[in-house]
């Protein structure tokens, strides 16, 4: 079968029913399990009538069930899929990559981007030199140029990232392949970012392939994607889905362990009822850069921070805007060879879920917006309910705890009406029961499917270190799980108060490194929800202490907060669970060979070589900083004195005085940078 | 405070000895390993630094020193590649760069062998081989693509509102 009779038929299916059918088949379970949850629950609350209390815990177990239920059967259609391997635009997404084996186009140059800002410039190196010599072994590196994108504010850290990449292009002599650029002014973060690349170069290429910092791509896996694109030109986007690898706490090894045997399920799901509607996750993805500049110029949102103004979670909207305008996206779930790095600690997980519920939050103005495609509705609501979720089942246990009261404080009456002997109370147990056991199945059934397969593959049981160690690993990952759930409900509860008071976040950088979590950290962290946890273990206990079993799970990881806050940033915790086989993913059993380049040029990495100092000091730092900079702007009266005024500053107080905005103010000028220089070789040359 | 300023009788002070190591640290910085090319490039910097020596303060001497030494390299690469000294600043840092590689050594070491006017062409030629393969090209020549703002239009998110105009 050849490429244009693969793109026909293609075209043929996707203008097809399959598109109805399985959206359909989907929302069709989703609802009806949904239906069937309500009803058990209404049974169960009828009894004594239906108070405001209770009807309000109905709407809220409404939403839930209904956001639980979305998941678990995306969750089990992924099963479905990955088990029987019949989801025809996977097989045809094979069929296209078999059959192209030829160069890629010449006239259709892509461009990798990788967006930095305040990253460690060792690790963001090591990711672009293992993607470039992983590239240049397909043979096809001809076609890529690779774009480091610097938004860099620190002085110090953009100077090494510098020096830097001229290593790199000198080591890879990618001189004029690998380029840096340092943003003057970071306007709208990371979407601002690489809609300056567009502007500036986007007319040179075709497709552009967003990494993220931490991103790490297999060259085959690149070479994929544009021949996927390729095939399909009326696809604008396709998303790689990345896989977590090279953490070594245990947290971020029990999360690693979570996302490569569950993931998949869910991808593979999600994929089957979004088909050519799916969404963007913001990095390891290709785009075809003309739509992409055609209809994805962000606007600002009306209002103030933070739902008003810049739009943080960009990636959901670039991807609605090109639905909107009818191009595909696709989620390419079986493409392997994509990875990322997770958050090493409890702590900094947390604190990249509040930067991501901002800009998840701030989605609730555009689900109603006019002209979206219904599935980016749907994106946009789950997005904002992967956030939201946390208080509102915060408030239905709170609401479930007071309802038990009230129950206990009432006294039955049997004896009523005109009934001769006494009329029992009917009991609703069983109902309330199978609805726990309803929702707890949907809940865990994905894990368990998940398992299933791995063990049903010899090779993927293999590369989970066989049928006893993924099991155990899975067991402890749902204990573990369990208990960072409801800290995790705390957290962003809190946050999505914040959120609602109009509180802000700025831009902080990550923390991306392996480290452990202090006994202050953690204290600081988890205090309030320790003593939160004791005073709602205090209340449930007195007041409803026939219930008090019920909440013992929640209550469990909420009073154990510091500990196990602590105890999972373990470095060495985590290295004892990879000696005793747990929570081993395949990427660890076999490094890929883009992963093992990655461990390499990590290992070679020349610490603490340049700083700001240097910049000032090593004439070789000094001009490769000049040579990067760009020309420079004419300065008013006012601006020449203001930076003279922090020239003497400098001089007089130390270079260290000076804030991140006034030293980049005296770096970003060949004039004032060189007079530094001068300054800095008559005071202490060596 | 009143500044000291230098006058050419001084030329044995302690400003003078002041400023010889730094330029000598300066010029093995950027590749110049030949002890003998380096105090020749001192003495040329200093003795035209004399020549005006009236204009300086003694605490600033070390300063001028650094900034004339920097022009006279600047001065001289831009010479040999052809450059202008005011306008091509960046190309001439970016040959700096290059030459600091320790493949380009040996050719530092010609580049500097004089400060005349003449250049050899076979060391031009060298000189731009080595710039073609290793100057640092941050970006590519601009390819510009608009990408214009969308609209996106909102509903208003009050539910009281949907309510009223449900009900009408």
């Amino acid at each position: 079968m050849n490429l244009a009779s693969l793109r026909n038929d293609w075209h043929g299916k996707v203008s097809g029913s399959v598109y109805v059918v399985r959206r359909t088949a989907y929302l069709l379970l989703v609802w009806l399990t949904t239906l069937g949850a309500m009803f058990l629950l209404h049974a169960a609350y009828a009894s004594g009538g239906l108070t405001i209390l209770k009807l309000l815990l109905l709407i809220l177990y409404a939403i839930l069930i209904l956001w639980i239920a979305g998941s678990f059967w995306a969750a089990t259609l992924g099963f479905w899929v990955l088990l029987t391997r019949v989801d025809y635009f996977a097989r045809r997404r094979r069929a296209v990559l078999a059959a192209s084996t030829g160069p890629l186009p010449v006239d259709g140059r892509i461009a990798i981007l990788m967006p930095i800002y305040s990253e460690d410039p060792d690790r963001v190196y090591a990711g672009a030199r293992a993607i470039w010599r992983s590239l240049e072994k397909t043979g096809a590196a001809d076609t890529f140029d690779f774009f480091i994108l610097s938004d860099t504010r620190d002085v110090e850290t953009w100077v090494r990232e510098e020096c830097e990449w001229y290593r790199l292009c000198t080591e890879l002599h990618a001189h004029g392949r690998i380029f840096y650029r340092n943003r003057k002014d970071n306007s709208a973060r990371k979407s601002g970012n690489v809609a300056d690349f567009v502007q500036r170069w986007g007319d040179d290429y075709r497709y552009m392939i967003v990494l993220d910092a931490d991103s790490i791509m297999s060259g085959d896996t690149l070479v994929k994607m544009v021949r996927l694109m390729e095939a399909n030109p009326d696809t604008a986007l396709i998303q790689a889905p990345p896989l977590p690898v090279n953490r070594e706490t245990l947290f971020a090894r029990i999360l690693q362990f979570a996302s490569t045997a569950y993931g998949p399920l869910f991808t593979a799901g999600a994929s089957f009822w979004q088909l050519g509607d799916s969404n963007f996750w913001g990095h390891n993805a290709i785009i075809r850069i003309a739509p992409f500049a055609a209809h994805c110029g962000l606007p600002q949102l009306p209002g103030r921070e933070p739902f008003g103004g810049e739009i943080l979670s960009h990636d959901f909207v670039e991807a609605a805007l090109l639905r909107r305008a009818g191009w595909r996206v696709w989620l390419a779930y079986e493409l392997r060879g994509s990875y990322e790095e997770l958050p090493p600690t409890l702590i900094d997980f947390a604190k990249r879920d509040r930067r991501w519920c901002q800009g998840n939050l701030q989605h609730i103005r555009l689900i109603a917006a006019k002209g979206w495609h219904p599935v980016s509705r749907l994106h946009f609501a789950m997005g904002v309910m992967s956030y939201l979720s946390s208080p509102l089942w915060l408030m239905f246990l709170l609401l479930t705890g007071f309802e038990a009261y009230v129950q206990s404080q009432d006294i039955p009456d049997y004896f009523f009406g005109n009934h001769l002997g006494p009329v029992w109370p009917a009991s609703f147990t069983v109902e309330m029961r199978v609805v726990l056991f309803f929702t707890l199945a949907m809940l865990f059934l994905p894990k368990l499917m998940s398992l299933l397969l791995i063990l049903l593959d010899k090779t993927q049981r293999r590369a989970f270190g066989g049928f006893f160690r993924a099991t155990s690993s899975a067991l402890l990952e749902t204990v573990f799980s369990i208990l960072v759930a409801p800290v995790l409900m705390l957290f962003q509860t809190k946050f999505v108060w914040a959120i609602l008071l109009r509180r802000t976040i700025g831009w902080p950088s990550q923390q991306r490194a392996d480290h452990s979590t202090s006994l202050g950290e953690a204290v600081s962290m988890h205090g309030v929800q320790t003593l939160l946890g004791i005073a709602a273990g205090i209340v449930s206990y007195t007041y409803i202490p026939e219930y008090f079993g019920w909440f013992v799970p929640v209550l469990c990881g909420v009073l154990l907060s510091i500990p196990l806050s602590m105890l999972s940033s373990s470095v060495h915790l985590g290295r004892i669970a990879r000696g005793l086989g747990l929570f081993i993913t395949p990427e660890e059993r076999r490094r890929p060979e883009v992963l093992l380049e990655f461990d390499k040029a990590m290992a070679a990495v020349q610490s603490g070589s340049v700083s700001a100092h240097n910049a000032l000091h090593e004439p070789h730092a000094q001009a490769l900083h000049l040579a990067l900079l760009p020309p420079d702007e004419l300065l008013s009266r006012r601006q020449l004195h203001y930076s003279q005024g922090l020239m003497y500053k400098a001089m007089e107080e130390g270079l260290h005085s000076l804030t991140t905005s006034e030293k980049r103010e005296l770096f970003s000028r060949a004039d004032s940078l060189r007079e530094l220089q001068d300054w800095v070789w008559s005071t202490s040359a060596d | 405070m009143e500044r000291e300023v230098l006058n050419a009788s001084d030329s044995s002070a302690s400003w003078l000895n002041d400023a010889q190591p730094a330029l000598d640290t300066y010029l093995r910085k950027i590749g110049i390993a030949s002890a003998d090319l380096r105090s020749r490039w001192v003495a040329h910097v200093l003795a035209g630094l004399q020549l005006n020596i009236g204009e300086y303060a003694a605490d600033d001497f070390v300063e001028q020193a650094i900034e004339g030494l920097r022009d006279a390299i600047d001065a001289r690469l831009a010479r040999i590649a052809n450059l202008d000294i005011v306008h091509d600043r960046r190309e001439i840092a970016g040959i700096l760069v290059v030459l600091q590689e320790e493949q380009h050594a040996a050719l530092v070491n010609t580049l500097f062998q004089d400060f005349g006017l003449t250049v050899d062409p076979e060391v031009r030629a060298q000189l731009r081989a080595a710039i073609a393969s290793d100057r640092p090209r941050p970006v590519r020549t601009d390819a510009p693509l608009s990408m214009p703002v969308q609209e996106i239009q909102l509903r208003p998110m009050n539910p009281l509102r949907w309510l009223r105009r449900g009900t009408r």
